[in-house]
């Protein structure tokens, strides 16, 4: 396995596959509970919502339990939950459910780097999954994470089994924007929106998979939960690779302005120049100027409309910064010069 | 799992436990229209299909194209049927009326006919899927009188699929018809295109669709409101598989009613009459409860960029209000946004109304590349409610004038060139016999009685070598002709610094060319006016001292800060005088002002 890269597995922290917590989303998971023993779930979820919230956790989830769990109403289940001891948890860990198609950028074969988007061949691969029989007779279920990694192709692909699945087949899409999905997608799914979680969720979460993640600072769980915008995700990000540094650096500087101080600007540009370091430093300095743009009690409307127009140029710049894989230092330059601009008028 | 839900849904109606066992299938496939009359929406096609069956004018290839779900597939599988109609008794030829089913017709809708073949182009892509169709080709059909193929998504076929396509899609045998669907007809070969006969599927409307969607409720013994199918209408966007895609998730997902509530949440859509809330705040400019309202849908499960596309297409019913009063009475809209929809048309203008929708649509495009959706949505709404606090400039300026200057934008100020008439007169001598009636009827009388051009002051040489296109000499008179005496067949002049010697000359060979009169020019010593050159910038220099004295100028250059007055041009003046003003002026003369 060690070989093989998942692009949709944050490096050195559990796979949602391999988590067996859920945190929040209670609301969303006895719906699907409830559907199911009413024998209604629709055929197609897609799971929506902001990118380190448990979309894909969820996911993982249903299928487990629809796996795992043959006959509706046999029993009084109160959760999705499966016993990671389960046969049939053990299966999915491992990836080796027969009823279980999981579609995701992941390298082909062992030593190479995984694709830029899930293959259209990947995707042809449902109309066998879907077309035989399954193997122990339950569910057929085919996991697509996430759907904004399906090339033109692959989605057109995908259309005929969403539109006409057999029997007792459910896919679950996930989608960190399902706005930017083909609306034929769209309109055949039914949607399950979540949200980011609430300061208290993310503390949890992270604290669940704590023990799985090799050096994580846990003193400062709390700090990386404030800043995490409700993201799990973000939240270990900012553990990791001194993500927190950048980030009360940038947010130091930016209560500075419209005075730029030399020298630690030149210390964070060096810091951002480092992995990942680009991601932290641009999310906190969006995540800064949204803020000065909504706060509608603290100035007149032309000074709300630059700092949100500086937003946007920010983003771009960003944006491009990582398209064309420029050199972060000027970036950091750039982007405060057109703040203290903004923050002086 | 596809018929669970539904069926269970039915089971609740009271179809009791035997409907249970039936196969569920959705209502798209379930109410798949098996004749033409059942079809929706495509009447232009229709007509032209049974026309063509009518008088034996059947094509040997058929394209259909449109957008997903208006019925290719569809119109396919009827026209196969219809091709190789045969009532039970036996006889008839190819109708498009199918009053009964007939001996194929059954096979032929389950797509199990043995001759009807329909192949799914985009898993068989390559030539040799192409090439086994072909090697059928010669055989008769088995027991139809038409070997009919269906190809879906032919757009996916490979260039040397389509081109193996060529010569039998030229001169098939007659009992071989073709039928060929697609979403991208820009992706077939033109050659393959102009051997069939084409036909656009058109996006059905949506009070069609959202008839269609009441009428199947009835069938299904389903309570729908009606508003409630005006939203799942509007949101498949003139798709009808769409539309019965999210007609069958709402069944499911409502208990015993199709309720608007439920399909809005099902489509993460904001409610309407808050979307109106929404744009109507951002359009007073109030940012603080744009942003709240925003808060608050987006809480209550809207999608940000559907939020965004909401705000958009409300912009885009607007335009339309205004432009198009009759709109308002579609029946997939809403109570609330017909009534508040038009009277907020008439309040907002229609240049207010484009600039939001070019701020929405480009904000809408961000809003979905953003990760952080609802981040990207505030921004755009701070700077829409931003922008509808600035006026428009023509509204910057009515404002301004207040109803003391109402009318037509410029003053009246401007002197009509004493040339003009004369202007006109060469023009017509010049040319187009035309121009030159038009030009007498309307504002020179007096030209009528004038045998030629005749030549008054600089500005009408001027003129005059213009309509000869001598841009040599207009360019001379212009720079360096300082006007002593003009009286008819004698010009005296004297020459502005580093004018050509051999002007005179020149200006009095041509001067006569033109005129048929003898023309002579002379050198005088006296130094005479200014060039024209010259007059016109001292007269565009004036003219900007006076425009920013202009009380209106002054109060414009006060609104918007760091407008400068760059050019002045005066609008009702005749070619003439623009001609003038096309002269560049030097640098430093800088600042001009559009006063218009």
């Amino acid at each position: 396995m060690s070989d093989i890269e998942e692009a949709d597995r944050l490096e050195g922290v559990p796979h949602p596959r391999e988590i067996f917590q859920l945190t929040g989303h209670a609301e969303a998971e006895t719906a699907v509970l409830s559907g199911w023993q009413a024998r209604r779930l629709p055929h197609a979820l897609l799971i929506g919502g902001p990118e380190g919230i448990g979309k894909a956790t969820l996911a993982y989830r249903i299928a487990r339990f629809l796996l795992a769990n043959t006959e509706p109403g046999a029993k009084a289940l109160e959760s999705l939950a499966v016993d990671p001891e389960h046969p049939v948890a053990r299966q999915v860990m491992a990836m080796s459910h027969p009823d279980l198609l999981v579609l995701r950028r992941v390298s082909p074969e062992e030593g190479k780097k995984a694709p830029s988007e899930i293959p259209a061949d990947m995707v042809r691969k449902t109309v066998s999954f879907f077309g035989s029989t399954a193997a122990r007779g339950g569910y057929r279920i085919c996991i697509v994470d996430s759907a904004e990694e399906l090339n033109r192709f692959g989605a057109n692909s995908l259309l005929k089994i969403l539109e006409e699945p057999p029997p007792n087949s459910l896919l679950i899409i996930v989608s960190h924007s399902p706005g930017r999905l083909l609306p034929t997608i769209r309109s055949r799914c039914r949607r399950i929106l979540l949200r980011p979680l609430d300061h208290a969720e993310v503390i949890e979460a992270v604290q669940n998979v704590a023990d799985r993640i090799a050096d994580l600072p846990r003193d400062q769980i709390g700090q990386a939960a404030r800043a995490s915008a409700g993201s799990v995700r973000r939240a270990i990000q900012l553990l990791l690779a001194e993500g927190l540094e950048v980030r009360s650096l940038t947010i130091e500087m930016l209560n500075k302005l419209p005075q730029v101080d030399g020298a630690s600007l030149s210390t964070l540009s060096d810091k951002v120049q480092r992995e990942r370091g680009l991601e932290v430093f641009s999310e906190t300095v969006e995540d800064w100027l949204a803020l000065a743009a909504t706060d509608t009690a603290g100035g007149e409307a032309a000074r709300l409309a630059r700092y949100a127009e500086t937003w946007e140029k920010v983003r771009r710049a960003a944006v491009e910064a990582e398209a064309f894989n420029l050199d972060r230092r000027p970036l950091v330059f750039q982007v405060f010069s057109m703040l203290a601009e903004a923050a002086r008028n | 799992m596809s018929d669970a839900p539904g069926k269970s849904a039915k089971a609740a109606n009271g179809g009791g436990p035997v409907e249970k066992r039936s196969p569920y299938r959705v209502l798209a496939r379930k109410y798949r229209p098996s004749t033409f009359e059942d079809l929706i929406g495509q009447d232009a096609m229709v007509k032209t299909l049974s026309n063509a069956f009518e008088g034996g004018r059947i094509a040997q290839a058929y394209m259909l194209s449109g957008v997903r779900g208006v019925g290719k597939t569809t119109t396919a599988r009827i026209l196969a049927r219809a091709l190789n109609y045969e009532p039970q008794q036996g006889g008839g030829g190819p109708t498009l009326h199918m009053a009964e089913m007939g001996k194929h017709c059954e096979a032929i809708i389950e797509s199990r006919h043995i001759d009807v073949i329909e192949m799914d182009a985009a898993s068989h892509t390559g030539i040799d899927d192409v090439r086994e169709i072909l090697d059928g080709v010669r055989y008769s059909p088995s027991i139809a009188r038409y070997k009919v193929y269906i190809i879906d998504e032919v757009h996916m076929l490979s260039d040397k699929a389509f081109n193996a396509f060529l010569k039998t899609l030229e001169e098939p045998p007659p009992h071989v018809k073709f039928i060929f669907a697609t979403t991208e007809i820009r992706k077939v070969p033109v050659t393959v295109l102009s051997r069939c006969q084409r036909f656009d599927l058109r996006r059905v409307d949506g009070d069609v669709i959202a008839r269609h969607l009441a009428q199947i409720c009835s069938k299904e013994n389903v309570k729908a409101d009606a508003e409630a199918l005006g939203i799942i209408a509007r949101a498949a966007e003139g798709s009808v598989r769409d539309a019965l895609s999210l007609l069958d998730q709402a069944i499911a997902h409502g208990e015993s009613r199709v309720k608007a509530d439920e399909v809005r949440g099902l489509l993460g859509l904001a409610d309407r009459a808050r979307v109106i809330d929404l744009f109507e705040a951002l359009m007073k400019g109030e940012i603080e409860s744009a942003l709240r309202e925003f808060r608050d849908q987006y809480d209550s499960g809207a999608d940000p960029s559907t939020i965004v596309a909401d705000l958009a297409d409300f912009t885009h019913l607007l335009t339309r209000f205004k432009l198009v009063p009759d709109s308002s009475s579609n029946a997939s809209l809403v109570e609330a946004e017909r009534v508040r929809g038009r009277e907020m048309a008439e309040k907002l203008s229609i240049r207010v109304l484009s600039r939001a929708w070019q701020m929405l649509s480009k904000g809408m495009l961000d809003v979905r590349a953003a990760e952080k959706s609802a981040q990207a949505a505030e921004m755009l709404l701070v700077r829409l409610a931003y922008a509808a606090d600035l006026p428009t400039p023509d509204e910057a300026l009515k404002m301004l004038q207040d109803g003391s200057q109402a009318g037509s934008g410029a003053p009246s100020t401007s002197p009509r060139s004493p040339g003009g008439g004369a202007r006109m007169m060469l023009a017509a001598e010049g040319g187009s016999r035309g121009a030159a009636a038009q030009a007498v009827s309307v504002s020179a009388p007096k030209a009528a009685a004038q045998a030629g051009p005749r030549l008054a002051t600089l500005e009408d040489v001027v003129a005059l070598a213009a309509a000869k296109r001598d841009l040599k000499i207009r360019h001379a008179v212009e720079n360096f002709v300082r006007l002593v005496r003009l009286e008819e067949g004698r010009l005296e002049i004297s020459l502005a610094g580093g004018g050509p010697k051999t002007l005179v000359g020149d200006l009095s060979a041509k001067l006569s060319e033109w005129t048929g009169r003898r023309w002579l020019v002379v050198l005088s010593a006296e130094s005479g006016g200014a060039t024209l050159v010259e007059s016109a910038l001292r007269k565009h220099d004036a003219m900007v001292r006076d425009v920013r004295h202009d009380p209106l100028v002054e109060a414009v250059l006060a609104r918007f800060p760091g407008a400068e007055i760059v050019r002045v041009k005066q609008n009702d003046l005749p070619e003439t005088e623009q001609n003038y003003s096309e002269i560049e002026p030097p640098p430093n003369l800088g600042d001009e002002d559009r006063e218009d």
